[in-house]
C-alpha cells in the first residue's frame, strides 16, 4: 500500500516539478521569501499580447507579489525628472487601489504603442490601466538613444519595503534638459518614467515628487 | 563464572519446573515485545515507504499555489472539458486592446459577434457583424481606439482582421467608458447553447455644457461603444423591449418607455398621490442622477358636478405637491385592482399593459376615493413612435361620485426655469392649419400682471403670485395635423385637431446660474435647456370644437417646496390642465429638447 502510494505520489511530484521549473523560465518565479515585501520579477512578453501591425510596441511585462494589505498604486509620468525620482513636471496619471487583505500577486505591462501616427506610454495591470501620448520629440523608435532602466532583468527577483518606490521603468534623454534661458538644467531629464508605490505613502510620494528628496528614495539595484 | 554442580542443579530444577514453568515462559514472550532483524528491517521499509508520501503531500500544494499564479502570467489555455467552449482572457499590454484564447470541438456551431450601438443592459443588439468560431484552439484580438479621429473597433483572429467598424469623429462625444467581461482571466468551461460576452463597453454621454462631467444615462438606454460577444450560430435573442417597468427603492412601480419619458407611482413623503414624471434622458441630459426623488411630477384632481364651476383651489405648499395625496395603484387593466391579487412582476406588467401590436403601451392610475367620494382612473399612455410624450386619459372609476372635470396639475415646474409660453398673435387666433407665426411671451410681461386670456396687463399690481392665471385655447398654436394622427387615438382617420402650449426657458446655460446656498440638490437644474408641452385636443376635423379643455398656469419666486428666491425673477410653478368629464381624447405631455439650444 505504501509504495503504491509512494509512486502515486512522487509521480505526481514530479510532473508538478516539472510543470512549475518549465513555468518558472517562461514568467519568471520569486526566489526569495520575504512575504513582508513587495518582490517583482520581469517576464516574457506572449506574442499573442502584440496586435497585428503593432509589433513596433516595446514592452516591459513585470510579475509582482504584494504583502498583504498593500495598496497597490500608480503614478506614469511623461516630462521633466531627474535621474532618481517620477516626473516633476509633465502629464501624470496615478490611480490609486484598496488593500488586499491577503498576499496578492499582479502583473504589469509598461509599453511604448505607436498608434495613429503617435506614441503612448501605456501602463496596463490588473488593477487598471492608463495610458499618457509621448511628445513628438520622444521616439521610442530609436530607444538606444535614451537611459532605459527597466525595475529588474529576467531571472533575477528584486524585493521592496512596503513604503519603498518601485520604479518599474524610467526612460530619459542622456543629456540634461536645455532651460529657456540657454542654461544647461543641474538634474532635470526629459523622460518618462512608472512607479509603483503603496497607496498608504500617497502623501510621502507627493512630496518626494515635488522635491522633497529625504520624503522617499528609490531602493539601490 | 558458573560451576558445574551448579549448573547441573539448576539443569535439574528445570526438568521438574515441567509444563507449567514452560506456559510461564510464553507469558512472557507475548508480552515483551521482542523484534527479529527481520520484522525491524520491515517495519523501516513500511515507515521509509511512507515517508515520500508525507513530503510529497506537503510539497504537491505549495507547488499547486504556485503554478495556479504562474499560470496566471502565462496565456496557456486550461482546458478541462474538450466538449465545451473554454475561454480564458489574456492581460493585455494596454487598454485599448483585449485578447481571448478559446478552445471549441469540432460542430460547436459558435460565432463571434461586434455590434457598436445599441447597447444595453436589457438585451443584445439586433445589428451586430458575426464570423463563424472555427474550431480548435484560437485567439481572439480586440482592438477598439476611441479618439479625437472617431472610434476603430478592430477584431482579429489569429492575427486575421475579421472584423472591423469605423465611426467619425462625432459619432459619440465622449471621454469615459466602462467595461466589463463574463470571462475571467483564468481559463473558464462554458457551455456551447449560451452566448458569453467578451467584452462590453460603453460610452458615458459628456455634459453637454459643464466641462469634465458626465451626464448618466441608466444602463437601459442603448449606449454606444463596442460588445463582442460569442453566440450560437443563427441564433438571435428577443428584441430589446421598447416599454420598461422597473422598481427602485423608495417607487412602487415606474414605467414608460425604454429611453423616453416614464412615470411612476411613489411611496415616499410628500410625493404619494403624484404620477412622478421622469423626462426622456435626452430631454434633461446634463441633469443629475435623478435618485428616488422625484422632480416632476403631475397631480390628479376630480372636479365634481356638485362644485361651482370655479376650479378648486389645489392645497399646495406654495408651488409644491401636497404633503399626502390621495394614493392610487399602477396596474395593466382598467378594472379596479382585486384586493389581495398577487403583484405583478415588472415584465407581466409590461407585457400585460402593451398595445398596438407591440409599438404602444397604456396603464391605470386606480385613485383611491377622494373625500367628494370622486374617483378617478388615469390611463397613461405610451407611444414608441413618440417616445418624449406620455398621453393621459381620465375616467371615472364604477361607483364614483360624478365629475364634471379632472385636472392634471404639474408639480415642481419652477426648477426648469419656463418663463415664456408660446402664444399665436392675436390676430391669428382664428388661423387653422396654416403656418401662422408664433411667438413666446415672457412670463414678466404676462404673470402675475398680466392676464393671458386677454393679452392686456392686469389693472391690479399683484405681487404675490398664488393665483392661476388662463391661458385661452385661441392663443395656442395649432399642432400639424401630421403631428396630431400620431398622438391622437383617433389616428388611423385623423379626426382630431390639437392645439400646442408650449413653455419655454430663458436659461439657456443652466450651469451659469448661482444657486442659492441652502438649496436642496435635488431643486438644482443641471441640464439643458427644455421646453415643457402639451398637446391639447380642440377640434374635430369637421370643425365642432371639442369643448371644455382649459389651460391654467401659476407662476412662482420660489424653487419647489421652499421658501427659496428663484434666481432671475418668477417662473412658471404649475400648469394645470382642466379635462371635461367624460373625456374621449387624451391629452399628450413632453419634456422636449429646446429646438434652439446648439450643443
Amino acid at each position: 500500500m505504501g509504495v503504491v502510494c509512494t509512486i502515486h505520489y512522487n509521480s505526481r511530484l514530479a510532473s508538478l516539478r516539472r510543470n512549475h521549473n518549465q513555468l518558472r523560465m517562461r514568467v519568471g518565479f520569486f526566489d526569495v521569501e520575504s512575504p513582508e515585501r513587495v518582490r517583482v520579477v520581469r517576464t516574457a512578453v506572449p506574442e499573442d499580447l502584440v496586435y497585428p501591425g503593432m509589433e513596433k510596441s516595446l514592452v516591459w511585462r513585470y510579475r509582482v507579489s504584494f504583502p498583504a494589505g498593500y495598496e497597490a498604486s500608480y503614478q506614469a509620468g511623461v516630462g521633466l525628472l531627474k535621474a532618481d525620482a517620477p516626473c516633476i513636471n509633465g502629464s501624470t496619471s496615478t490611480s490609486f487601489g484598496g488593500g488586499n487583505p491577503k498576499s496578492s500577486e499582479m502583473v504589469v505591462a509598461i509599453a511604448f504603442i505607436p498608434n495613429g501616427g503617435q506614441w503612448f506610454l501605456s501602463n496596463k495591470h490588473s488593477g487598471g490601466s492608463s495610458i499618457l501620448q509621448l511628445p513628438e520629440t520622444f521616439s521610442p523608435e530609436s530607444i538606444d538613444d535614451y537611459v532605459v532602466e527597466p525595475l529588474v532583468d529576467f531571472g533575477v527577483t528584486r524585493t521592496f519595503a512596503s513604503d519603498e518606490p518601485i520604479c518599474f521603468l524610467r526612460v530619459r534623454e542622456k543629456e540634461l534638459v536645455v532651460t529657456r534661458n540657454g542654461t544647461q538644467s543641474k538634474n532635470l531629464f526629459r523622460g518618462c518614467a512608472v512607479y509603483g508605490f503603496n497607496g498608504t505613502h500617497v502623501d510621502a510620494f507627493a512630496a518626494w515628487q515635488r522635491g522633497e528628496v529625504n520624503s522617499m528614495k528609490e531602493a539601490l539595484k | 563464572m558458573i560451576d558445574s554442580s551448579s549448573r547441573k542443579a539448576s539443569d535439574d530444577s528445570l526438568r521438574t519446573v515441567g509444563h507449567a514453568d514452560m506456559h510461564s515462559e510464553a507469558t512472557v514472550k507475548h508480552w515483551g515485545f521482542r523484534f527479529g532483524l527481520l520484522e525491524l528491517l520491515l517495519i523501516t521499509a513500511a515507515i521509509a515507504a511512507w515517508i515520500p508520501v508525507i513530503v510529497a503531500r506537503r510539497q504537491i500544494p505549495v507547488l499547486e499555489t504556485d503554478i495556479q499564479l504562474m499560470q496566471r502570467a502565462t496565456t496557456d489555455l486550461i482546458v478541462e472539458d474538450e466538449t465545451k467552449l473554454t475561454v480564458r482572457a489574456l492581460q493585455s499590454v494596454w487598454q485599448d486592446m483585449g485578447v481571448w484564447k478559446y478552445q471549441i470541438p469540432p460542430n460547436a456551431n459558435l460565432e463571434l459577434r461586434m455590434a457598436t450601438e445599441g447597447i444595453n443592459s436589457l438585451g443584445l443588439p439586433q445589428e451586430f457583424q458575426t464570423v463563424a468560431l472555427p474550431a480548435g484552439q484560437h485567439t481572439i484580438q480586440l482592438k477598439n481606439i476611441h479618439n479625437s479621429e472617431g472610434q476603430e473597433s478592430i477584431v482579429s483572429l489569429d492575427g486575421v482582421s475579421v472584423m472591423w467598424q469605423q465611426h467619425p469623429a462625432d459619432w459619440i462625444a465622449s471621454g469615459a467608458s466602462s467595461s466589463s467581461t463574463e470571462v475571467q482571466n483564468e481559463s473558464g468551461t462554458y457551455p456551447l447553447s449560451e452566448k458569453l460576452t467578451l467584452r462590453e463597453t460603453r460610452y458615458t454621454w459628456n455634459h453637454p455644457l459643464a466641462k469634465y462631467q458626465h451626464a448618466y444615462v441608466s444602463p437601459d438606454h442603448d449606449h454606444k461603444g463596442v460588445l463582442l460577444w460569442i453566440s450560437p450560430r443563427g441564433r438571435n435573442g428577443p428584441a430589446t423591449p421598447l416599454f420598461v417597468a422597473t422598481s427602485p427603492m423608495g417607487v412602487q412601480r415606474s414605467t414608460g418607455n425604454r429611453q423616453g419619458i416614464r412615470i411612476g407611482c411613489s411611496d415616499q413623503k410628500g410625493v404619494v398621490g403624484l404620477l412622478t414624471v421622469q423626462p426622456s434622458a435626452s430631454s434633461i441630459m446634463g441633469d443629475q442622477r435623478w435618485g428616488n426623488s422625484s422632480r416632476l411630477a403631475v397631480s390628479v384632481y376630480p372636479i365634481e358636478e356638485s362644485v361651482t364651476p370655479t376650479p378648486r383651489e389645489v392645497k399646495t405648499n406654495r408651488n409644491g405637491a401636497e404633503p399626502t395625496g390621495v394614493p392610487f395603484v399602477l396596474t395593466p387593466s382598467i378594472s379596479p385592482p382585486g384586493r389581495g391579487a398577487p403583484r405583478l412582476s415588472n415584465d407581466e406588467f409590461v407585457q400585460q399593459s402593451i398595445r398596438g401590436g407591440g409599438s404602444k403601451m397604456g396603464v391605470f392610475a386606480h385613485y383611491q376615493p377622494f373625500p367628494s367620494g370622486a374617483q378617478p382612473i388615469v390611463e397613461v399612455l405610451f407611444d414608441s413612435a413618440h417616445p418624449d410624450r406620455v398621453g393621459f386619459l381620465p375616467h371615472a372609476a364604477p361607483g364614483s361620485a360624478p365629475m364634471k372635470a379632472c385636472q392634471l396639475v404639474t408639480q415642481f415646474d419652477s426648477r426648469y426655469f419656463w418663463r415664456k409660453i408660446e402664444v399665436l398673435g392675436l390676430s391669428d387666433a382664428d388661423a387653422e392649419l396654416k403656418a401662422v407665426p408664433t411667438r413666446f411671451i415672457s412670463l414678466k410681461d404676462v404673470s402675475p400682471r398680466a392676464n393671458l386670456s386677454t393679452g392686456k396687463r392686469a389693472t391690479t399690481d399683484a405681487k404675490e403670485t398664488d393665483h392661476w392665471q388662463s391661458v385661452a385655447m385661441e392663443r395656442l398654436p395649432w399642432v400639424g395635423s401630421s403631428s396630431t394622427a400620431d398622438i391622437s387615438r383617433t389616428a388611423e382617420n385623423g379626426k382630431l385637431r390639437m392645439r400646442r402650449l408650449s413653455l419655454a426657458t430663458d436659461v439657456m446655460d443652466s450651469t451659469k446660474v448661482k444657486f442659492p446656498l441652502g438649496l436642496n440638490a435635488r431643486w438644482e437644474y443641471g441640464g439643458i435647456a427644455n421646453r415643457q408641452v402639451w398637446w391639447l385636443p380642440a377640434e374635430q376635423a369637421s370643425g365642432e370644437p371639442i369643448d371644455g379643455v382649459k389651460v391654467d398656469v401659476r407662476s412662482t419666486l420660489f424653487f419647489p417646496t421652499t421658501d427659496i428666491l428663484l434666481p432671475g425673477g418668477p417662473a412658471v410653478g404649475n400648469v394645470r390642465i382642466t379635462i371635461p368629464m367624460p373625456a374621449t381624447e387624451p391629452v399628450w405631455f413632453a419634456i422636449v429638447t429646446d429646438p434652439t439650444i446648439v450643443l
